[in-house]
């Protein structure tokens, strides 16, 4: 657990290490922009060196009329196939954000059957928001909209809407009602974190339903020992997601159910290797 | 097995998205829409 808390702070840093833009009220423009962070990073962020994956796809199919997305995709596969659903326990700047909220004390709601179906609804979030609706304001008017990053991203208007407003005056001047919808969500999801464990990361985050597809069959991963599982399901029992089993498609990989396994059968461990369930 | 061929199958496929992208000016144009303030991202567009 401390050993992932530390690499979620190192990866937020890293991935947001141009401090100076927070004073400045500007964004970084150097080269390193052309690569994306695995994790729900918005580029838009005063320190962001690098790209968001998700923003980058929604503006890349402004050009599909032209040219596929394919740098983008090849991007979200990669990192799906390496890591799976462990960028969203271990590289996400987001998932560190609920983490930390949710070890306020308070009342907490339990996952439940409920819950596993709503967990799906993230899965309806990338269809619409970001796939249909850019290539539908795009037939309609010819321009691209990233509506997912525009109407449903609490990262854009936590790292980047927030300090951007606060440093540079001549934005503050032109913020709207699309600003005031954007400071209720992230208000909403704020305190939501606070008595649900990763909310935005269990029914909303698109890019977590991205990698979930790639979950079973992603290189990096929990293994689990059939020589020495009992089928007790303290694992699942013990996670706070809403994960039915190891590697499946709610599983990020975080390692917390490590420790409820008295048989010691869960190890990270690289996949394809002998007795693994 | 089945899976570790999966796995194989589609990191040799994100290669080579990325190899026909980069080709296809895919990098520079990521790096020209990051580069400018998103005002959707930031919700003022």
């Amino acid at each position: 657990m401390v050993k992932r808390r530390i690499i979620q702070f190192a990866s937020a840093l890293l991935y947001n290490i141009n401090l100076v833009g927070f004073a400045r009220g500007t964004i970084y423009t150097g080269r390193t922009k052309g690569l994306c962070v695995p994790g729900l990073n918005c580029h838009s962020c005063p320190g962001a060196i690098a790209a968001c994956p998700l923003g980058s796809f929604q503006t890349a199919l402004g050009d599909i009329r032209t040219k596929l997305p394919l740098y983008i995709m090849g991007i979200l596969v990669l990192f799906g196939v390496l890591l799976g659903r462990a960028i969203c326990a271990f590289l996400c700047p987001f998932g560190l954000v609920q983490d930390l909220l949710n070890k306020i004390p308070s009342p907490k709601l339990r996952k439940s059957k409920v819950t596993r179906w709503l967990s799906l609804s993230k899965y309806a979030i990338l269809i619409i928001f970001v796939i249909f609706l850019p290539l539908y304001f795009m037939w309609i008017n010819g321009i691209s909209e990233p509506a997912f990053c525009k109407y449903l991203c609490p990262m854009g208007t936590l790292q980047a809407g927030i300090p951007l407003v606060l440093a540079n005056e001549s934005l503050r001047a032109i913020t709207g009602v699309l600003f005031q919808w954007r400071l209720i969500w992230l208000g909403i999801i704020i305190i939501a974190s606070v008595f649900v464990f990763r909310p935005f990361c269990r029914f909303l985050c698109p890019l977590g339903a991205i990698y979930s597809l790639f979950n079973k069959y992603a290189l990096f991963g929990i293994k689990v020992n059939e020589e020495h599982c009992t089928g007790c399901h303290a694992c699942t029992r013990s996670c706070k997601l809403d994960a039915q089993k190891i590697n499946d498609r709610e599983c990020i990989r975080c390692g917390d159910c490590r420790p409820a396994c008295k048989h010691k059968a869960i190890v990270y461990r690289k996949k394809g290797s002998k007795n693994e369930k | 097995m089945k899976r570790k061929i999966i796995s194989y199958t589609l990191l040799t496929l994100a290669v080579l998205l990325i190899i026909v992208g980069i080709v296809q000016n895919g990098y520079l144009d990521t790096m020209q829409r990051a580069t400018v303030i998103c005002l959707e991202c930031i919700g003022i567009g």
